[in-house]
């Protein structure tokens, strides 16, 4: 489509804090990159990069096991250390529904 | 807003397999018990990470006995286990294997019995398999914990600093991830069950939140620590791509006749033998190439399978444990090279316990990985479990009984006050220039540079200097933001706090111990020398001072 830039990954992160009372929105972040990352290496560079404010957990057992990086991804439950996305795309990032919110893409599990 | 406060009977800091397992003795106690951690109960720390082993005399093989068992572990710890120790996880492994099983533990059965394996330094096969892995034992003993509603979880909670009574540790000031409030625990008892420490290095098959914090908060309240300088690589961890970084590549598996280990030569330096190497063997052989100049470019070697015989291949697709991880990323490990480094697998020092798992301080006890002295220089494989549920149990039991035979001492209130103060300080310095990530990638770098898997005094002098000053400039130049609720760089910045202490701990206590033993190698005292240095070294604060000192080891009944 029109409109997709080579070495730019964009994501719109779906940003909420209970505990200060405000509606939940969606903030869009544009990332560098060349190569196809995983959606956990996306957050990284948000936190370290752009806005030290995004709460994510950012655990990895390194094999894809231990689920606590389930999130949505393009509507769809996955895991985020083990779903790639491409130099281009375009896509969005949710918490897990069905468990209680604690910030951001954070959630009790 | 002073912190909350919240009463118990005991706590248990960490809820991998050993602070599971203490939940549940102590659960049975009838005691009330809090068991926190860092993230998501069974989904924090190395336990849902683990492979499959399991060591332990089960009686199955008629040819193997507790006091071989006993022989193996001390000759691979090179003397420098607590006899004591090894004795209780020895003599008492079958019973804790068969307590697992009850409990709902799946092992590797084999023509309907229990499958043995055998792995170096074993003499007989005793290895059992738990082929769902860590993740399997962390369920089944996180459903037997919920089995007891007198047995408290807060996941999300990471503890900050040990609460005193004088020299009593009576509980401990925490963050609570989820809202960003403190919160004081006040216990009789206290557990650390917190893991290792791999996160000091650049390369590490151990999660994010192995950061050594229970080394922190008990040198902190004054306890000893011993053999800090034995940290356990495994040689062949994966640097490269990013997304597979972190993963372990079993050697066991794939250094057969026809796998090739590349440097940046294109020169082969897989050794060649009949006998495996040992872990510290291979790690230390890859260092060397490393450290001397023949790495590729991002620090490695190349694992490269591409000529290996077809059933070496074979081999590897069917058992090497990383092999569906890389395949779903699209790697074939066996046509294509993938870059390793030895990467930091376990901590052997830490905590001086007795038997019963006390620690030098009343009050306070630990079991597993933060612990020292079980393993001694090195461990066999399948024993990092063993140690964790062995102890794990006696420590619910210990703390239990403590509990029935002392009386809650509050903590010194003036103290909790101060500590709150710092730590809220700590937290909310908007105003530096270095993030936490930023601290922590130049730690591991200091620790790869100046400490690493060879060792020498030159180098080591070096590192404490650097350390030093980086630990000047996070006081004066720590940014943390400063936005309440779950806050992430607010758990950085405690692993930071953490990792600092440790790296000086770690680095001391290698400066020390002048010779090499096990895990600990020192190219300018290379050879173990039994007659100094049969000893721990032990490491305590002492005023504002980090005390390094030598104490003998309990060595009852066996001499090298």
């Amino acid at each position: 489509m029109a409109g997709k830039e080579k070495g730019i990954i964009t994501v719109r992160v779906y940003r909420c804090n209970p505990l200060a009372g405000t509606p939940g929105r969606y903030d869009t972040y544009r990332i560098e990159s060349h190569d196809p990352i995983t959606v956990l290496m996306v957050l990284r560079y948000i936190f370290k990069n752009l806005d030290p404010t995004l709460a994510f957990r950012d655990y990895e057992c390194y094999q894809g096991v231990c689920m606590s990086c389930q999130m949505m991804v393009k509507g769809k439950r996955v895991r985020a250390c083990s779903t790639m996305v491409e130099p281009g795309e375009e896509f969005t990032v949710e918490p897990l529904p069905g468990h209680p919110l604690i910030k951001d893409l954070v959630v009790s599990l | 807003m002073p912190a909350t406060i919240y009463e118990t009977d005991i706590l248990i800091i960490g809820a991998g397999a050993a602070g599971a397992a203490a939940a549940i003795e102590a659960g049975q106690a009838g005691v009330r018990v809090l068991v926190v951690a860092k993230g998501p109960m069974g989904k924090t720390g190395i336990t849902p990470l683990g492979f499959t082993g399991y060591t332990a005399v089960t009686g199955l093989d008629p040819e193997d006995s507790a006091e071989l068992h006993f022989r193996d572990t001390v000759v691979a710890g090179r003397y420098l286990s607590d006899q004591n120790l090894v004795e209780v996880m020895t003599a008492g492994g079958g019973d804790s294997a068969r307590r697992l099983l009850q409990y709902g533990v799946k092992f590797q059965e084999e023509n309907g019995a229990l499958l043995l394996r055998q792995a170096p330094g074993m003499s007989r096969p005793r290895m059992l398999r738990i082929p769902a892995g860590g993740k399997h034992l962390i369920e089944v003993l996180k459903k037997e914990v919920a089995s007891y509603p007198n047995v408290q979880l807060m996941p999300d909670l990471a503890v900050s600093d040990l609460l005193q009574s004088g020299r009593r540790v009576v509980g401990a000031l925490s963050l609570d991830m989820k809202t960003g409030q403190l919160l004081a625990i006040h216990a009789r008892a206290t557990i650390l069950a917190t893991g290792g420490k791999g996160q000091l290095w650049p390369y590490t098959d151990c999660p994010p939140e192995s950061t050594g914090d229970g080394l922190f908060l008990a040198y902190g309240a004054g306890a000893e620590l011993v053999d800090l300088e034995q940290e356990l690589f495994y040689p062949t961890v994966v640097i490269y791509p990013e997304h597979v970084r972190g993963l372990e590549i079993s050697y066991e598996t794939f250094l057969q006749p026809g796998a090739k280990i590349l440097n940046r030569h294109g020169e082969d330096i897989a050794p060649v033998g009949d006998v495996l190497p040992t872990r510290d063997q291979l790690a230390n052989l890859i260092f060397r190439e490393i450290k001397e100049g023949r790495a590729s470019e991002r620090g490695g070697v190349w694992i490269d399978l591409r000529a290996a015989p077809p059933s070496l291949k074979e081999n590897v697709r069917t058992f090497l444990p990383a092999y569906k991880r890389l395949k779903h990323f699209g790697i074939e490990i066996t046509e294509e090279t993938l870059e390793v480094a030895p990467g930091a697998h376990t901590s052997l020092g830490g905590l001086r316990i007795d038997p019963d798992t006390r620690t030098s301080l009343a009050g306070l006890f630990a079991a597993g990985e933060t612990t020292g002295s079980v393993h001694g220089a090195n461990r066999l494989a399948g024993q990092a479990w063993l140690a964790c549920i062995t102890f794990g149990f006696r420590a619910g039991k210990s703390a239990a009984l403590f509990v029935k035979e002392n009386e809650a001492h509050p903590p010194d209130l003036n103290h909790v006050r101060m500590a709150e103060e710092e730590l809220r300080a700590f937290l909310t310095r908007k105003n530096g220039r270095f993030r936490p990530y930023q601290v922590l990638q130049q730690i591991k770098s200091l620790m790869w540079e100046y400490i690493g898997c060879i060792r020498n005094a030159a180098m080591m002098k070096k590192g404490l200097v650097r350390l030093e000053a980086m630990r000047e400039e996070v006081e004066a130049d720590l940014k943390v933001d400063p936005t309440a609720g779950f806050n992430w760089e607010w758990a950085q910045a405690l692993q930071v706090r953490s990792l600092l202490a440790v790296a000086e701990m770690l680095t001391r206590a290698a400066l020390f111990r002048e010779e090499s033993r096990g895990t600990h190698f020192r190219e300018d005292f290379p050879e173990q020398d039994d007659i100094n240095w049969l000893a721990h070294t032990m490491i305590r604060k002492e005023g504002k001072q980090m005390m390094v000192s030598k104490i003998p080891v309990v060595l009852h009944r066996m001499h090298p």
